[in-house]
């Protein structure tokens, strides 16, 4: 079986190349022109690189600056010098290391490492402000508050990750190895916030009731929490044979971003303009409510970092829990890399480290703790549910296996397929709670279904029929643009009529194709909507039952609005009052 | 074969030059659909304000088509919260070319669009000088001491002679609102999808599937999030796997070419990692103070880690002059209605979200300042109604970047309500004023109006309406 994977893989590799050579143009024939042409496209690449660097530099003085006064190369330096280290001991030398290479280790290298900063950052800060140092107390104080955050914050995950494994064997689904943990990780976010959706809306989130119920979910599933827990912690990790220098030395770097950031993070308030106005106001004020906020667009993943301050009174442990959305993307972005894009292991995780570096997502990492990271880990898990349904769903449309082997193999794929659209539709739905720009992700997934359905044509038509949608609903006025698009309407109307010619065009001698498309479009769907009811519900109720879209979108809240009539006549009265 | 061969080919350059010619012919025949200038009404401007900075204020199609170069080199709106780095745009578009390196139609009608959109993009462009960043035009005029001269900046002045008559071109058909963006954008996004189909032809199908995702992603953020970054953080990740994939996957034929690319790529993320690494442990400082890139935390918060300061001490020292005991007064009254231009002490305040007016942008005040331009009623007005505090961000005008400065002169409006109104009491404020006239004995006191000392602008008042 094995040898004939190979076989098969190596017999794609042969058709990609052939597939390339038949298609190379005749101009590339001619080996001077070629070269003429190849040293033509790397001009342009070095002079667009070059220019674009520079640019991007010139109006970002501040790297320059920071580079210049810098003044912890020494503990950078001492930090990148232990990871070379550790890297290269464990690839000299793997067996002996092998018994160290655990989660708990790894813990305990990064509290090392993040003492070390935080020693030479208090001294750096003491010295430029004349103040006292740091004492010994005072570096237990952290990392006590580090460890007690984590603790917290392991608690919480494994509760989610107890009720998402509980699902998936319940609905006996699977995914690869790679993905599991993670996937079943982001279901059980959704439905545990479910659970607390239900909690707060009869003013129940409150510790002694939410604590309760997530240890019941853990007691339930306890043998899978208890393998899941020995697998963070105790069981040796099982690490590529082709991890290198490279790959171990990013790894260990970016554990210690992550827990630079997750120290970052352990302040009595938030430090951004975001959260501090919206994104950990919310979690703040259901802590005094021990409810659902009136109003507001749907909020899931505030109410999920709302458990910090609900069950641990702990204001870090809520702006942790914005930071893991950063975390989780990693794992997400993983298999992605290497089940999708057959990255090797050592890229892989570099290209991670280069993610987790650029400065917007640092910025949410520690400075803003808002829910974009939480929604792009939504949104990669439903991406990477719809890549393992379009590996099944393009081994079902070109099985090669002989027709007695594709009966046995296709209702299986079948079912697997409506269980993943499923699953996917309602983390879709979960992550529209979290953010109504959700959307576009929805479209492209529309997309891919009918792509891989009837092919690329359909997927423009499908594209444009979106499009037509998004201009009809006027979703382009919520960025204010559309009143600057004088020919808005003619266009939607003109992509109505071209979308749907071209899905008419490809499914004329495709009728099950389209036939399929609309039915798991429609599942899909259904169940994106599914999760999107209870908050449309309660904008619905919010409102005072009053239907409109932008009621059901954004709800009504409680807060003061501003009527000049209303104004006038209290003013008014004041007067009549005489005061 | 041959002649099959010959037509073939004959055929991909009859669909590129169809392609260019409709792309060349809606640029240029189409001067007419252009509209007058809509006049921007500064009482309905907030979403312009606060939404729109973000995508700028040129012409609506440069808006649009610059919007990927304006998003990685942060020529609108800067700071880390917005800065993707320079990656994406430096490599992938480079990674889509070289998958045409047997195609040289493909490529170089590739190269040839990617090079105008990067004109048409830089063709408004800005540079950073001392005064912070100007316009090209202004660049030119500005004295030398001024200006930062650099490969760049001469680069920018040296392809004048193309990019301003491209803007010119573009201003013919193009501004504030017009018919032809939308009709424009849309003719881009098939020709892409077409020129796209034929790059990945070659890949596997979950490939193929990512990638259209992608497409369709980017295109919609492009198309109706205004330039906001976070709404597009799943086009930077998956972009980010592409560039690795691109540069690194292991193929069956590896060439001097592609070996070449691999280094290339390599040097430019190599630069990356680096630059962001110290960019992070400088704590994002984004301000030209070198004595603040020498922190790595905030003061407050690594006072608060090891134990040295409670919440009150973190408090004052990120808001000091008053801030936490006028908190504490807002606090003691539940009822009383709180006025908020900006600032984030709405987290402090109990019950906020039933208690504060939010009033950012100043639109409302713009509203009531027309009703009742008098500023001891209007404060009456606003007490009538149940308000008692007014929260004010002393940085709301900063924001402005509408040619109009429609947000500026509504905070000048507040500001002037605010200034010597018998109504209204100064309860807090960071921002230190030298109420001495005798320079060699300076009195520092917090107030907001005054000479105000250097660096101490502060951020925020707190006033009481009595």
């Amino acid at each position: 079986m094995i040898a004939s994977n190979k076989q098969k893989i190596k017999r794609q590799e042969i058709d990609e190349i052939s597939h390339r050579k038949n298609n190379v143009s005749d101009y590339m024939k001619n080996k001077t022109l070629s070269n003429i042409y190849l040293s033509l496209i790397f001009i342009f690449s070095i002079f667009w690189i070059g220019f674009i660097g520079m640019d991007y530099f010139q109006k970002h003085p501040n790297y320059l600056i920071n580079i210049k006064a810098f003044s912890f190369y020494g503990t950078l330096a001492f930090v990148l010098l232990v990871c070379l280290g550790i890297a290269f001991v464990y690839t000299k030398f793997p067996k002996k290391i092998a018994a160290l290479s655990r989660g708990l280790s790894i813990y305990l290298l990064v509290l090392f490492l993040i003492s070390v900063t935080f020693i030479s950052a208090n001294i750096a800060a003491a010295d430029l402000m004349n103040t006292a140092g740091l004492s010994f107390l005072g570096l237990l104080q952290m990392q006590g508050l580090f460890i007690k955050v984590s603790f917290f914050l392991f608690s919480i995950i494994l509760s989610c990750y107890a009720a998402g494994n509980l699902f998936c064997n319940v609905l006996n689904v699977n995914f690869t190895d790679r993905s599991k943990n993670i996937i079943e990780i982001a279901i059980g976010i959704m439905l545990v916030v479910m659970i607390s959706f239900l909690i707060g809306a009869l003013k129940g989130l409150y510790w002694y009731v939410l604590g309760p119920v997530l240890l019941l979910i853990i007691g339930i599933n306890w043998k899978q929490s208890l393998e899941f827990s020995k697998k963070i912690f105790w069981n040796k990790i099982k690490g590529s044979k082709k991890l290198n220098l490279l790959g171990v030395f990013c790894f260990l770097f970016l554990s210690y971003i992550i827990g630079m950031n997750l120290l970052q993070n352990l302040t009595p308030w938030p430090k951004g303009w975001d959260s501090l106005s919206l994104y950990v106001n919310l979690p703040n004020l259901i802590h005094d409510h021990h409810a659902l906020v009136k109003g507001f667009q749907p909020y899931n993943w505030s109410l999920f970092m709302s458990f910090g301050l609900i069950l641990f009174n702990s204001i870090e442990t809520t702006l942790s829990l914005a930071f893991m959305g950063g975390v989780f993307c990693l794992f997400a972005m993983y298999p992605i890399a290497r089940g999708t894009l057959k990255l090797d292991v050592n890229y892989s995780i570099m290209a991670l480290l280069t993610f987790y570096l650029i400065p917007t997502i640092g910025f949410q990492s520690f400075l803003e703790q808002k829910v974009d990271l939480g929604l792009l880990f939504i949104i990669l898990i439903i991406v990477n549910i719809i890549l393992i349904w379009s590996k099944n769903k393009h081994k079902e449309l070109n099985s090669l296996e002989p027709i007695d082997e594709r009966i046995e193999a296709i209702p299986s794929l079948k079912n697997y397929d409506t269980l993943y659209l499923i699953i996917a539709g309602l983390l879709t739905g979960f992550a529209f709670g979290i953010k109504l720009t959700t959307l576009f992700s929805f479209f492209g997934i529309i997309g891919i279904i009918w792509y891989l359905n009837l092919g690329a044509i359909a997927f423009l038509g499908i594209a444009l029929l979106s499009i037509f949608g998004i201009l009809l609903v006027k979703l382009d006025d919520m960025s204010g643009m559309r009143q600057y698009h004088l020919s808005a309407d003619v266009v939607q109307w003109t992509l109505l009529l071209v979308g749907a010619g071209l899905i008419l065009f490809v499914s004329f001698n495709n009728r099950k194709g389209l036939f399929n498309c609309i039915k798991q479009s429609v599942i899909y769907g259904s169940f994106f909507v599914l999760t999107t009811i209870p908050w449309l519900g309660k904008n619905y109720i919010d409102a005072g039952k009053k239907l409109s879209f932008n009621y059901l979108m954004n709800g009504k809240s409680k807060a003061p609005v501003y009527n000049a009539n209303t104004f006038d006549l209290n003013h008014q009265k004041t007067l009549k009052n005489g005061q | 074969m041959d002649n099959r061969k010959i037509s073939n080919s004959n055929k991909s350059f009859l669909k590129v030059a169809i392609l260019l010619i409709a792309i060349a012919g809606v640029f240029f025949l189409l001067p007419s659909m252009a509209a007058k200038d809509k006049k921007e009404t500064i009482g309905q401007s907030s979403v312009r304000e606060e939404i729109q900075r973000y995508m700028g204020y040129e012409p609506l199609l440069q808006r649009y088509l610059s919007l990927p170069y304006d998003t990685s080199i942060n020529s609108n709106v800067s700071g880390a919260f917005v800065d993707i780095s320079f990656l994406v745009l430096a490599l992938l578009p480079i990674l889509f070319l070289f998958g045409f390196r047997t195609k040289p139609l493909l490529g170089i009608s590739t190269m040839f669009l990617f090079a105008l959109v990067f004109l048409i993009s830089i063709s408004n462009g800005s540079l950073f000088t001392q005064m912070g960043t100007v316009g090209i035009e202004q660049f030119k005029t500005l004295e030398s001491n001024l200006k930062q001269e650099s490969i760049i900046s001469k680069a920018y002045q040296n392809i004048a002679f193309i990019t301003q008559p491209l803007n010119r071109l573009i201003g013919n058909f193009s501004s504030n609102q017009d018919h032809v963006t939308y009709p424009i954008m849309i003719l881009l996004f098939i020709s892409g999808f077409f020129v796209l189909r034929n790059r990945i032809s070659d890949l596997s199908i979950k490939t193929k599937s990512l990638i259209l995702f992608t497409f369709f992603f980017s295109f919609l953020w492009v198309l109706l999030t205004a330039g906001i970054v976070w709404y597009g953080y799943p086009i930077i990740a998956i972009s980010i796997l592409l560039i690795f994939s691109g540069l690194f996957k292991k193929r069956p034929e590896t060439d001097l070419f592609q070996k070449s690319a691999s280094a290339l790529g390599l040097g430019v993320l190599g630069v990356f990692i680096f630059v962001s690494t110290i960019y992070r442990f400088s704590n994002y400082q984004t301000y030209t103070n070198p004595q603040l890139s020498k922190l790595m935390f905030d003061l407050g918060e690594i006072n608060y880690q090891s134990g040295k300061s409670n919440t009150k001490q973190v408090f004052d020292g990120f808001f000091p002059g008053g801030g936490w005991e006028a908190i504490q007064q807002i606090n003691q009254e539940e009822k009383s209605l709180v006025y908020r231009v900006g600032t984030v002490f709405p987290y402090f305040i109990e019950k906020n979200d039933e208690r504060v007016l939010l009033d950012n942008q100043l639109g409302i005040f713009y509203q009531l300042n027309k009703r009742y331009p008098k500023k001891e009623l209007l404060a009456s007005v606003l007490k009538a109604n149940g308000y008692k505090y007014i929260l004010v961000d002393l940085n709301t005008h900063t924001i402005d970047k509408t040619p109009e400065r429609t947000l500026e002169n509504k905070f000048k409006d507040f500001m002037n309500f605010c200034i010597q109104n018998q109504n209204l009491k100064l309860l807090a404020t960071n921002r230190m004023i030298d109420a001495s006239n005798d320079p060699q004995k300076p009195q520092y006191a917090y107030r907001v109006y005054g000479n105000i000392v250097p660096n101490k602008q502060g951020t925020y008042a707190i006033y009481e309406i009595i």
